[in-house]
């Protein structure tokens, strides 16, 4: 395969990319999976924006899938996310932005 | 998690703590965080804790296993195949009891340096030994 690679956490340009490409999936996914309006997608972002620029650690924020983050961020249960309607959902979107499924 | 008395332990178990504590107080900040946004659906974190496990080496050596010591092109065929069918292990049923390997991140790229081991079985989490739990009294955060 010839996609392997790392991802370089040293590189202020590449770690900026990845946050801003984390930032898109999970606003696409509130609202096209979470059907969320502009308003909750704005607050979103102006909260993980934060979470990325004060935490010590914020680089472990991209551990996460941004499904998962989303999910949390709207009170959703693992069942739910689970669910059919919202795998269904999700897949639809990532197979239209060629993702990877989590 | 560290492998008790093996003698041949894969990890640096310093190296492993730390990272264990860096994603430990990460979660605590993501449960702050969801706590200030929407408290009536998320709980304030007390702490961050970190446990550690042993495991008797014959007792790991009758486990059935998969590792991946590098992130391989095997390897990333395993998360492919992982996130896209389910989540069995096997391409028939099933789970191994024990994954270990690099940690990928959302687009099947390896996080240098971060490996993680995965017990998904009842007889795997029961050949564990109790827990040691570490955490800072009076302090929220990990050291």
């Amino acid at each position: 395969m010839s996609d392997l690679r790392h991802f370089p956490t040293n590189s202020p340009d590449v770690v900026g990319q990845q946050f801003a490409e984390f930032l898109d999936h999970c606003d696409l996914i509130l609202a096209h999976v979470f059907d969320r309006g502009s308003r909750m997608r704005q607050e979103f972002r102006r909260w993980m924006e934060e979470r990325i620029t004060t935490e010590e650690n914020s680089i472990l924020i991209l551990h996460d899938e941004p499904l998962y983050a989303v999910a949390k961020y709207v009170g959703a249960s693992l069942d739910y996310v689970h669910s059919p309607a919202i795998e269904k959902k999700y897949f639809e979107l990532a197979r239209r932005s060629g993702w990877s499924p989590p | 998690v560290h492998q008790g008395e093996t003698s041949h332990a894969v990890f640096n178990t310093t190296r492993v703590r730390s990272q264990a504590v860096h994603f430990a107080n990460q979660k605590y900040d993501e449960r702050l965080a969801l706590h200030i946004h929407d408290p009536k659906n998320h709980a304030g974190p007390v702490s961050a804790s970190l446990m550690e496990y042993a495991i008797e080496r014959d007792i790991l050596a009758g486990l059935e296993v998969l590792a991946f010591v590098a992130p391989t092109p095997d390897w990333v065929e395993f998360v492919q195949f992982r996130r896209s069918y389910g989540r069995g292990h096997k391409p028939g049923e099933g789970v191994y009891d024990l994954v270990y390997g690099p940690v990928s991140n959302r687009r099947g790229e390896a996080w240098p340096d971060f490996e993680q081991l995965g017990f998904h079985t009842n007889r795997a989490t029961s050949a564990l030994n109790a827990a040691r739990v570490r955490s800072v009294h009076g302090n929220p955060k990990l050291r």
